[in-house]
C-alpha cells in the first residue's frame, strides 16, 4: 500500500506541470550523449586540431537534434573548412554559445529562442572532426570558459550543467513597442497627423513645427527591471530637424537627424530601467523644420 | 500465579522490541556515522593530503522516520532507472546495435530523466524537512552521474528555500566526504544559494584556497562566483578571496577559472584586483589565461580605472607573443576604451594583418552601433569573424593557440 502510495504521487507529480526552477548563469547540456573530449589541453586527436580544446565533446550521431543552452538569440550559422556549420546562439553582453560540426539548423538566424528549444541538428562537417558528434562551446567576448565534464561522463540533455555563467539564462529579450496610436502615446500642444510616408511604423505618425516651446510627443509604458535597448523610428523626409530633440527617461536629451535612417528602428540609448517610464520628442529645435513623432520601443 | 504470567509476557514483549531496533539500526546504519561521535570530525587538513574515512558527519538520525526514507531512496530509484535506460539505449544506437531513436523517444527519455529531479526537488521544496533525505541518500550514492542528478536537485531546492536548506549538512558534505564526486556535487548544491551564512562563506573560500585536489577547488571557487551573481553586495569581498586563491595555486587550471570568475562578476575591479590582473596578463604561463585576464580588465572597467586598465591592456598586447590571445587584449581595449576606442586603435601597433583586419573591423562597427552596448558591438564582431572564418582560437584550424 505504501508502495502503490508512492507510485501514485511520482505519477501525479510527473503528471502536473512542474515549476520551471531555471536559474538565470545556468545553461542546459544541448544534447543527450556520453562525454568523448572534455575541455581543456588534449593531444591533438586528428590533422589541424589543436592541442587545447576549447569546447567538450558528445557523443551523438549524426542528425540528433541540439537544444538552446540558455534563453538567447541565433546569431550565426556558417561554415568553417576545420569547424564545419557552427552554429552560434547570442546572450548578450559579449556571450555566446557554439554547436560546430552540425548538419542543419532548425531555427534561423535572427531568432530569439528559449531555453532548451530545438534549434540546429548534430553532424560531422567540416575537416577537424574524427566522427559525428556534437563540440559545444561557451564564449565569452570570444575566449573559451571551461565547461565541467569527464570522458566518459553521461549527459543528459535540458538537466543543468554544474556551472554559474552569468549573463546566459537571462529571461528570454522583451520588446515593448509604443506606437503613436497606442495607449502610451500622447501629445502637448498641437500635432498633425499624416499617412504619406511609405516608411511609417503602423498606420499613421504626427509631426510638429519646430519652435521654441515646450510641448512634446510623449510614449509612457510600464516595464520590468533590467537593462533596454531605447529604440525610435521615424518617416525621413527633406523638411525633417536634424536635430529632432529625443528626451529619454532620465532627462538625457538625444538629438536625432530625421532626414536619414528613416523606416528602422534607431537606437538612442541603453539604459537601466524599472517601472513607469517615458521617453519624449520635444519640438525645441532649430525652426524651419518638422519634428516626426511615429513610434518608440524599449528591446531588453 | 497472574503476576508471573504478567512478568513472562512483559518479558517477551521487551526481548522482541530489542529485536525490531537491532533490526531497525541495521538495516539503517549506513546513515549513522561510522564511528566515532556525531559532530566530533572536523575539518580535514587537506594540505597533509589525507582522506577522511568517515562520511558526512551529524546526520540527522531517521530511524524512526521510515516513510521520508522509503520515499528518498523511491526518487533514488526512479532516477537511477529513468538514466540507466536512456543509457542503454542510447550506448546501444552508438555501437550499432539498435536503430536510431525516433525524436519522440528521445524526447520522451529526456523528459523522463528531467521530471525524476524536478519531482525530488519539489518535494523538497514542498517540506523542507525531506531535504535531510534527500541529502542522507547524496552521501550513500557512488553513481557519478546520480550524483550530479541529485545534486541539481538539492541545489534547485536550495535556491528555493533559502535559509531552511540544511546548507550546514552540505557544507561538512564539501568538507569531510571520503568520494571527491560527492564533495564537488556538495559545492555544486551551495553555489545555488542566493544568501550565504558567514560559516558556508568561510568554509568555502577555505576550499577554494585549501584543498588538496584542483578539482575542488574549483569547484569552490565556481561557488563563490555563483554567489556573487545572484548577490552583487559581496563582490570585493569574494573578489579579495579569489585573488588570495590565486596566489595559493601553481595549477594553471585552477588559476583560469579564478580569472575566468573574477572576468564574469562583471563589477568595476578594486584596485588590487587590476594589479593582480596585470600580473597575471603579464605573467601566466597559458595564453588562455592572459586571455581571461584581459577579459577580466576590460570587463571590470569604470571611470574610476579606466585609464589604468587601458594603460595595461596595451603595455600587454605589446609584449604578447601568442596571436589569440593578442586579438582576445585588442578586444578588450575596444571594451574598455569604447568612447573613443579610434585613438588607440590607431596607434596601437598591427604586425600581424590579422590585427590589421580586426582593427579595421572595429571602427566600422563602432560608427554603425551604440557604444553603450558592448553586446551588440561584439556580435557585430563575432559575425563577421564567423562568415570569414577568423573566429579567435577557433576549433582546431588557426592553431596559433598552440603557440
Amino acid at each position: 500500500m505504501l508502495i502503490r502510495g508512492l507510485m501514485f504521487s511520482s505519477a501525479l507529480a510527473a503528471f502536473l506541470a512542474l515549476p520551471s526552477l531555471a536559474e538565470a548563469g545556468r545553461i542546459i547540456w544541448p544534447c543527450s550523449g556520453s562525454v568523448t573530449s572534455p575541455y581543456g589541453p588534449r593531444s591533438s586527436p586528428c590533422s589541424g586540431c589543436s592541442t587545447f580544446h576549447h569546447g567538450i565533446d558528445i557523443g551523438v550521431g549524426s542528425g540528433t537534434i541540439l537544444g538552446a543552452p540558455g534563453n538567447g538569440t541565433v546569431s550565426s550559422y556558417a561554415y568553417d573548412s576545420c569547424g564545419g556549420n557552427i552554429y552560434k546562439i547570442g546572450y548578450g553582453g559579449g556571450w555566446e554559445t557554439r554547436f560546430l560540426h552540425s548538419s542543419s539548423a532548425i531555427v534561423g538566424v535572427g531568432t530569439a529562442v528559449s531555453r532548451n528549444r530545438d534549434v540546429a541538428r548534430s553532424g560531422n562537417t567540416g575537416s577537424c572532426t574524427t566522427g559525428a558528434h556534437l563540440h559545444f562551446e561557451v564564449r565569452k567576448d570570444g575566449v573559451s570558459q571551461s565547461i565541467p565534464g569527464l570522458r566518459g561522463e553521461f549527459k543528459t540533455r535540458n538537466t543543468e550543467v554544474p556551472k554559474d555563467f552569468p549573463g546566459l539564462n537571462d529571461p528570454v529579450a522583451s520588446i515593448v513597442t509604443i506606437d503613436n496610436n497606442s495607449a502610451g502615446f500622447s501629445v502637448v500642444g498641437s500635432w498633425a497627423t499624416a499617412t504619406g510616408a511609405a516608411d511609417k511604423h503602423g498606420a499613421d505618425y504626427r509631426y510638429k513645427s519646430t519652435a521654441p516651446v515646450s510641448e512634446p510627443a510623449s510614449w509612457t509604458t510600464s516595464l520590468s527591471a533590467g537593462t533596454y535597448s531605447i529604440q525610435a523610428w521615424w518617416p525621413a523626409g527633406t523638411n525633417r530637424s536634424t536635430a529632432a530633440p529625443y528626451i529619454l527617461p532620465d532627462g538625457a536629451s538625444v538629438p536625432v537627424n530625421q532626414q536619414i535612417n528613416g523606416g528602422k528602428w534607431n537606437v538612442l540609448a541603453s539604459r537601466s530601467l524599472s517601472g513607469a517610464v517615458t521617453t519624449k520628442l520635444s519640438c525645441w529645435a532649430t525652426s524651419g523644420f518638422v519634428v516626426m513623432a511615429d513610434a518608440i520601443r524599449y528591446v531588453r | 500465579m497472574k503476576h508471573r504470567r504478567l512478568l513472562i509476557m512483559l518479558s517477551a514483549a521487551a526481548i522482541v522490541s530489542v529485536v525490531l531496533i537491532a533490526i531497525i539500526s541495521r538495516q539503517y546504519a549506513p546513515l549513522f556515522q561510522e564511528g566515532g561521535e556525531a559532530g566530533s570530525k572536523t575539518i580535514v587538513d587537506d594540505n597533509k593530503k589525507e582522506a577522511p574515512t568517515t562520511r558526512v558527519a551529524s546526520l540527522p538520525d531517521v530511524s524512526g522516520k521510515l516513510e521520508p526514507a522509503d520515499q528518498a531512496k523511491a526518487h533514488r530509484k526512479k532516477i537511477a532507472e529513468t538514466r540507466k535506460s536512456a543509457n542503454q539505449k542510447l550506448t546501444a544506437v552508438m555501437q550499432g546495435e539498435a536503430p536510431p531513436l525516433s525524436e519522440e523517444e528521445q524526447a520522451a527519455m529526456d523528459k523522463g530523466i528531467v521530471d525524476s529531479i524536478s519531482s525530488l526537488t519539489q518535494q523538497i521544496i514542498n517540506d523542507p524537512s525531506f531535504a535531510a533525505h534527500a541529502i542522507a541518500m547524496l552521501a550513500a550514492e557512488d553513481d557519478p552521474e546520480i550524483i550530479a542528478m541529485l545534486a541539481q536537485a538539492l541545489g534547485q531546492a536550495a535556491a528555493e528555500l533559502g535559509d531552511k536548506f540544511p546548507s550546514d549538512l552540505m557544507l561538512k558534505m564539501a568538507q569531510t566526504d571520503d568520494n571527491l564526486g560527492r564533495r564537488e556535487a556538495a559545492l555544486q548544491v551551495l553555489s545555488y544559494l542566493k544568501k550565504v551564512s558567514p560559516e558556508v562563506e568561510k568554509g568555502v573560500i577555505q576550499l577554494a584556497q585549501n584543498a588538496a585536489t584542483p578539482e575542488l577547488r574549483i569547484a569552490a571557487i565556481n561557488a563563490m562566483g555563483a554567489w556573487v551573481t545572484a548577490n552583487k553586495d559581496m563582490a570585493t569581498r569574494i573578489t579579495d578571496q579569489l585573488l588570495l586563491a590565486r596566489t595559493a595555486t601553481d595549477d594553471p587550471g585552477v588559476r583560469g577559472m579564478i580569472l575566468q570568475t573574477v572576468g564574469n562578476l562583471e563589477v568595476p575591479l578594486t584596485p588590487k584586483a587590476v594589479e593582480a590582473m596585470t600580473d597575471a596578463i603579464k605573467h601566466e604561463s597559458e595564453p588562455l589565461n592572459r586571455s581571461l585576464a584581459a577579459v577580466a580588465l576590460g570587463s571590470g572597467t569604470n571611470s574610476g580605472n579606466r585609464d589604468q586598465v587601458i594603460s595595461v591592456l596595451e603595455q600587454a598586447y605589446a609584449g604578447e607573443q601568442n596571436l589569440d590571445t593578442q586579438r582576445h587584449i585588442l578586444t578588450q581595449i575596444v571594451k574598455a576604451g569604447r568612447w573613443d576606442a579610434e585613438t588607440f586603435l590607431e596607434r596601437i601597433p598591427k604586425p600581424h594583418p590579422q590585427l590589421q583586419q580586426d582593427v579595421e573591423d572595429y571602427i566600422s562597427i563602432l560608427a554603425q552601433v551604440d557604444r553603450n552596448d558592448w553586446g551588440a558591438i561584439w556580435d557585430k564582431k563575432s559575425e563577421i569573424d564567423h562568415q570569414r572564418g577568423t573566429y579567435p582560437a577557433s576549433h582546431g584550424g588557426h592553431g596559433t593557440d598552440d603557440q
